[in-house]
């Protein structure tokens, strides 16, 4: 560290910044984990832990779904994904006789490999035909577990699924998942792992390659960049991730069929990602936090959720193309005077692209 | 030995040919010019030569491997690389991070290491920086280090450019008009860059220039197309005499002196 700081005179600061920011982001997530973890042990209501605990597991899958999205793929297939997480998790466990603490990364690993397997051929694929296909073999999948109940368990689904293992946490005792708070911590744990992957893959020299593909893919194809491996790479890590978010929903909720995983799924996590907004890392967290606590408020009304959903998801493009989290910068410019158009402008392209 | 050799290559766009037969070699180390007037075919040469268009006839080699077929990215990793003639960077990084990008391979990553940001990866970083920072000092682009790229001045732009082929381990450098739109100061400065990175990393470089002055001033030898077709090859003292070349030249263009 000290070699380059000193060799340099402070120059590149920006970067050595961001190198520093980088080391010292472990600690961060971990600090969040701890504060996030004392929630339930001080409010001890179960249904405000439940949301939570939603909202933890859904982030998963939203920022996951995002990471795929920022590569220029219109993934219209998240649910088949966590979908194969569930169900693999699952049947590891009832059928196999797996521990929940294998099977879950198990099933992971599986819809990993699943992504690789359907990545290369398909990643090519633009726009409207990649959101086609994943759209498809989200369904194709769905009718393969109505179609056999033997082991699937058909249309009606798996019940009693068994929760977690207990597990021994040295200094903290038995965690037997007898307890909301149990599940909320797992959730808790799962959905930092998740981000703090996200984090690397967005953030660190990868991150940079990433970012590189979407500033110019001629440019980046010119200096030796295999595009094609890094779109299969973050198809594979997020959609492995996000089945592990499946694994847990399962095991959560003790039963699972495959009206869990329709494409509704997916496009409600289109819907909290562009109203987050894509372009920011904390887009997909604040977009899913919002609308899920709005989809909780109004409980009563959930036929209507899609249609409020998409209404606000429409004014919120209208007003902020970079969605919610540019908010307070919209708030920052009316007051300078300085005009919001920029912000306006420049969304508009990333909202619609 | 010729290092890069086109033999028979033809493109064709439909019913013009941007490039017809065209039999071209170039030796390790060589400064090569490659001129013509404007719609010769240069560009072509270099996209059918990266794999971004694949040529319609011939072959394409580089030390006795078979480049046809090859994906632009393989060949970049075989050491061709290029620079385009519309300034190419990726405009909202850092010059510091242009280059960074440009070492995408050399970080033969263990994924899960890079993933967990641990100390090897760590360390990799700060080595990348230093080498970063080294490449940026070599082009004279220290100080802009941390300049936003698509804000530098236009010379610097085309340097910068330069600095990430060099950053992505080019063997074989295929300059795009390196020269447009400088100042004779700063295509002085960019002649003088071009010589060093010869004689600093041995790379081969090709260089299609409209500024003649500067081609004859840089290369030891020069191939001339005109309508896709070679129509001169040889030093640029032989170039700058031959009949075919001035009538090619001043038929079209005022650039020939
Ligand atoms: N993608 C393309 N599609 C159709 N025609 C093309 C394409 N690229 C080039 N051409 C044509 O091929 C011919 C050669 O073009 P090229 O760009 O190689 O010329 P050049 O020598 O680089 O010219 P300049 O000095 O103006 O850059 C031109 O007539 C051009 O119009
Ligand atoms: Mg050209």
């Amino acid at each position: 560290m000290t070699k380059a700081a000193a060799c340099h005179n402070g120059l590149p600061s920006a970067y050595l910044q961001k190198l520093n920011r980088q080391k010292r982001a472990p600690y961060g997530f971990l600090g969040i984990f701890f504060l996030l973890s004392m929630v339930p042990f001080i409010c001890r209501n179960d249904y405000y832990v439940h949301v939570m605990i939603a909202i933890f597991y859904t982030v998963i899958y939203t920022s996951t779904y995002r990471f795929i999205l920022r590569t220029g793929q219109f993934h219209f297939g998240a649910h088949a994904f966590i979908g194969i997480g569930a169900y693999a998790s699952v049947l590891l466990v009832t059928r196999a006789g797996w521990s929940f603490w294998a099977a879950m990364p198990a099933a992971g690993i599986i819809a990993a490999v699943c992504a690789l397997i359907v990545g290369f051929p398909i990643l090519r694929l633009k726009g409207i035909y990649f959101a086609i296909i994943t759209w498809g073999l989200g369904d194709t999948l769905r009718f393969v577990y109505m179609r056999f109940k033997n082991p699937f368990g058909g249309a009606l689904g798996i019940f009693s699924i068994p929760g977690p293992n207990p597990i021994t946490i040295p200094g903290v005792g038995v965690i037997d998942f007898s307890q909301k708070s149990h599940y909320y911590i797992l959730a808790l744990a799962l959905m930092m792992l998740t981000l703090y992957v996200l984090y690397r893959l967005e953030r660190s020299r990868i991150g940079l390659v990433f970012g590189a593909i979407r500033e110019g893919d001629q440019l980046a194809r010119a200096i030796g960049i295999n595009i094609m491996n890094y779109k299969v790479l973050a198809f594979a890590v997020c959609s492995g991730l996000a089945a592990m978010g499946g694994s847990f929903y399962a095991h959560y909720t003790y039963y699972i069929s495959p009206q869990d995983f329709t494409v509704l799924l997916t496009i409600y996590l289109a819907i909290y990602t562009v109203v987050g907004g894509q372009d920011s890392y904390f887009g997909a967290i604040v977009g899913t936090v919002v609308l899920s606590l709005a989809g909780e408020i109004f409980a009563g009304y959930s036929h209507y959720q899609l249609i409020m959903y998409s209404t606000f998801m429409i004014v919120v493009l209208l007003f902020l193309p970079q969605g919610l989290v540019s908010f307070p910068r919209y708030i920052a410019r009316l007051f300078v005077g300085n005009s919001a158009n920029e912000v306006k402008g420049k969304g508009n392209e990333s909202a619609l692209t | 030995m010729s290092q890069l050799s086109l033999k028979g290559v033809s493109k064709y766009f439909g019913g013009l040919a941007a490039i017809q037969n065209l039999d071209f070699e170039v030796k390790e180390g060589e400064i090569r010019g490659l001129i013509g007037p404007n719609g010769a075919g240069k560009t072509t040469v270099f996209n059918v030569i990266t794999g971004e268009l694949s040529p319609n006839a011939g072959e394409i080699l580089y030390a006795g491997r078979l480049l046809n077929g090859l994906k632009t990215h393989q060949v970049a990793k075989l050491g061709i690389v290029r620079t385009y003639q519309l300034v190419t960077l990726f405009s909202g990084y850092s010059a510091l991070e242009n280059i960074l990008v440009g070492f995408h391979s050399e970080s033969r990553f263990s994924l899960l290491d890079l993933i967990l940001g641990g100390r090897r990866s760590r360390a990799t970083d700060i080595a990348q920086l230093d080498k970063a920072m080294e490449i940026l000092a070599f082009m004279g682009l220290s100080a802009f280090a941390d300049a936003q790229a698509e804000n530098l001045p236009h010379g610097l732009q085309r340097k910068l450019g330069v600095a990430i082929a060099l950053a992505a381990r080019a063997k074989v450098l295929l300059l795009d008009e390196p020269l447009t739109g400088m100042n004779p100061s700063e295509a002085q400065d960019m002649i003088e860059t071009i010589r060093q990175i010869r004689k600093e990393y041995g790379t081969t470089i090709i260089l299609v220039e409209h500024n003649l002055q500067a081609v004859m001033e840089l290369c030891e030898k020069i191939t001339v197309i005109n309508f896709g077709q070679k129509i001169a090859e040889g030093e640029p003292g032989q170039i700058k005499r031959d009949e075919k070349v001035i009538e090619a030249y001043i038929g079209k263009n005022a650039h020939a002196t």
